[in-house]
């Protein structure tokens, strides 16, 4: 199952690679996008997880964690331009990201 | 086709993250540097204030002057005189009307006299100070989030721009004078690395600031969304001035019975003993009662982690006893971290000499803005052809660059020519402000590059160069005045204006000196490097 889903990425990465290699364009708007949306949205979601989870006073919390996101959001953007290729920028953050919001999700859930 | 290298792609955001909204960063970093003397620009702006020249005894004086202008009411604070004023400002609270910050009555009052001034309604130093977090004429909250994205682009153009610079020590020794863009990108780089630790701290501790627009996410799950209850866990507001006076709320209790004030003198006396800073404000609650209380407040502090907390000493009105003072609030490790950034950023804790190396470092931070946006427009014309953008990019170039100078030395002209008793005043100076910009950002349109450069240079020197010399129509307000009675804060204020008027004289004569040099047929940005310092 993992290797099955490991194979298709490799497929799917290896056809984006192809098509942003033609279209230089493309490549840059693709990191453009992750730097500016998906870097505000990693810093977003971490910022409300952190917030809950960090182990101090509540106010806290979230003052640190609202203090890291500014850096958190910074290092996202210079990932997403110094990435090997843009495909592998997008998956990092993706990545990143899915730690925070099953954690804000669970929270929902059994809030 | 070869994909490009980390370092290609990092130059790509290092110029667009600064390009697009580098102008909007440009006036940001203009009018906060002069936010840092945000105070002395109101009383500059203020010609009514200057002959107001504070001796010792100016405390009882303000006291005097409120048993006469407010003998009934329940409250009065007396700002005193400082190293960044020279008037009393006083306020009170009528019965009935709730404390807080702004409520009241309030006037400014001479310092020798004791008499009340009437002041010229302007903004003075504090419209400089909202623009450049707020920006003008439109809702708050849109001009802080406009600057806020301005400030993350800051923030990555930073960070990218250190790691393309390959060799930052040794390229920071490099100057190539005269030899056009190469010039530029050296300038570019030297106000940059020169001011680096300033430009991030700067740039980090204004986005901290509007935290809670821009990244409300922490509080909104903690909180659900309710500022108000994290204000009140946190302990970030309310620790300042005005936040914790008027505790004193008791309305329904029966009138206290009329007894007189105790003599302040000895309690000033007490507590100029005690404060090496001296005292800052009094406030005394129920005068002229039995239940009379009088607070002395410290100056203004001088510590990063506790935003500048002052001391306070309260005192039984009557009988002049002291009375248990509240106690501090205990700061931990973040809060400690926000204190040091908000106060770094606002330089609450500051004497002169670091307001100075700040507004130095700020006006460094500008120099790198605008070389960088010169850089980009003359590198541009050497690769293509000219086109719509690169002449949009020269316009905003010269309208903003020198533009924004000038409509400041025009803020200041409305402010000394306008009529005094006209009607909206304060909002007119703003208009006129507005205005010349406008013209400033139309002007390179019809006018070549060049051109454009040397006639609107010209233009702020004269401004600049000319409101230190009008200043000698208003009695007190002229450097001989300023300088022979020692009021510094006016006196740099004009000096500062002649410095700014001489550096943009001496850039509109080197430029119009200037041949162009290799490119005969194009007007390309052929100024000097001096032009930096701007």
């Amino acid at each position: 199952m993992v290797n099955d889903m490991y194979a298709h990425w490799c497929r799917l990465s290896g056809r984006l690679g192809a098509l942003f290699e033609q279209r230089p364009r493309l490549d840059i708007a693709a990191r453009t996008l992750l730097a500016i949306f998906g870097g505000y949205g990693l810093a977003a979601l971490t910022t409300a997880s952190l917030s809950l989870a960090l182990p101090m006073p509540k106010a806290q919390a979230v003052l640190t964690a609202t203090l890291l996101s500014f850096s958190l959001y910074a290092a996202a953007v210079i990932w997403a331009f110094s990435a090997a290729s843009a495909q592998r920028a997008w998956a990092v953050v993706l990545g990143l990201a899915v730690l925070p919001a099953v954690h804000l999700l669970l929270v929902g859930i059994f809030a | 086709m070869k994909t490009p290298s980390f370092r290609q792609r990092n130059a790509w955001l290092h110029t667009w993250a600064g390009l697009l909204l580098g102008w909007l960063l440009y006036a940001v970093f203009l009018t906060g540097s002069l936010s840092y003397f945000h105070e002395e620009i109101s009383l500059w702006m203020t010609p009514e204030q200057h002959g107001s020249r504070p001796e010792a005894d100016a405390p009882l004086k303000a006291l005097a002057s409120l048993q006469r202008l407010a003998p009934e009411a329940n409250q009065w604070t007396i700002n005193l005189p400082s190293s960044r004023s020279s008037t009393l400002s006083v306020q009170w609270l009528n019965p009935g009307q709730a404390p807080g910050k702004g409520a009241g009555q309030s006037t400014t009052l001479d310092a020798n006299s004791g008499e009340a001034l009437s002041l010229r309604d302007t903004k003075g130093g504090n419209f400089l100070y909202r623009f450049h977090f707020e920006l003008t004429g439109m809702p708050r909250i849109w001009g802080r989030w406009i600057v806020g994205i301005a400030a993350m682009c800051m923030l990555i153009a930073l960070i990218s721009g250190i790691i393309i610079h390959k060799k930052i020590f040794k390229e920071f020794f490099t100057f190539r004078p005269a030899k056009e863009q190469r010039s530029w990108l050296d300038a570019h780089c030297a106000t940059s690395v020169l001011a680096l630790p300033f430009h991030l701290m700067i740039t980090y501790s204004g986005l901290v600031l509007l935290m809670l627009i821009l990244m409300p996410w922490g509080v909104q799950s903690a909180y659900q969304g309710n500022t108000q209850q994290y204000f009140a866990e946190s302990g970030l507001r309310g620790g300042g001035p005005g936040g914790r006076g008027g505790r004193e709320g008791e309305g329904k209790a029966p009138a206290p019975q009329a007894a007189p004030l105790v003599d302040i003198a000895p309690l000033l006396a007490q507590a100029e003993q005690r404060w090496t800073r001296g005292i800052g404000s009094i406030q005394i609650s129920q005068p002229g009662t039995e239940k009379a209380v009088i607070e002395l407040r410290e100056q203004r502090g001088d510590s990063l982690i506790d935003r500048a907390a002052t001391e306070r000493l309260r005192f039984n009105g009557v009988t002049g006893e002291p009375l248990k003072s509240s106690p501090e609030a205990e700061i931990n490790g973040s809060t400690a971290t926000y204190n040091v950034l908000s106060s770094l950023h606002m330089l609450r804790f500051a004497g002169p000499e670091v307001r100075w190396i700040f507004f130095f470092s700020g006006l460094l931070g500008t120099a790198m803005v605008a070389t960088g946006l010169i850089f980009w427009s003359a590198k541009r014309l050497e690769r293509d052809p000219r086109h719509f953008g690169h002449r949009l990019v020269e316009v905003l170039n010269v309208g903003s660059i020198v533009g924004l100078p000038i409509a400041i030395a025009v803020y200041f002209w409305a402010n000394r020519l306008l009529p005094v008793g006209l009607e909206g005043r304060a909002d007119v100076e703003v208009q006129y402000f507005l205005i010349a910009w406008g013209l400033c950002l139309l002007h390179p349109w019809l006018r070549r590059y060049k051109q454009a450069w040397i006639e609107q240079l010209a233009v702020a020197a004269l401004l600049f160069l000319c409101l230190p010399l009008f200043n000698f129509s208003l009695p007190n307000s002229h450097l001989l005045s300023t300088l022979l009675h020692g009021q510094w804060l006016l006196a740099s204020t004009d000096l500062t204006l002649i410095a700014f008027g001489a550096l943009f004289g001496l850039a509109a004569w080197k430029l119009a000196k200037r041949r162009p040099a290799t490119l005969p047929n194009t007007q390309p940005s052929n100024t000097q490097p001096q032009e930096a310092t701007l």
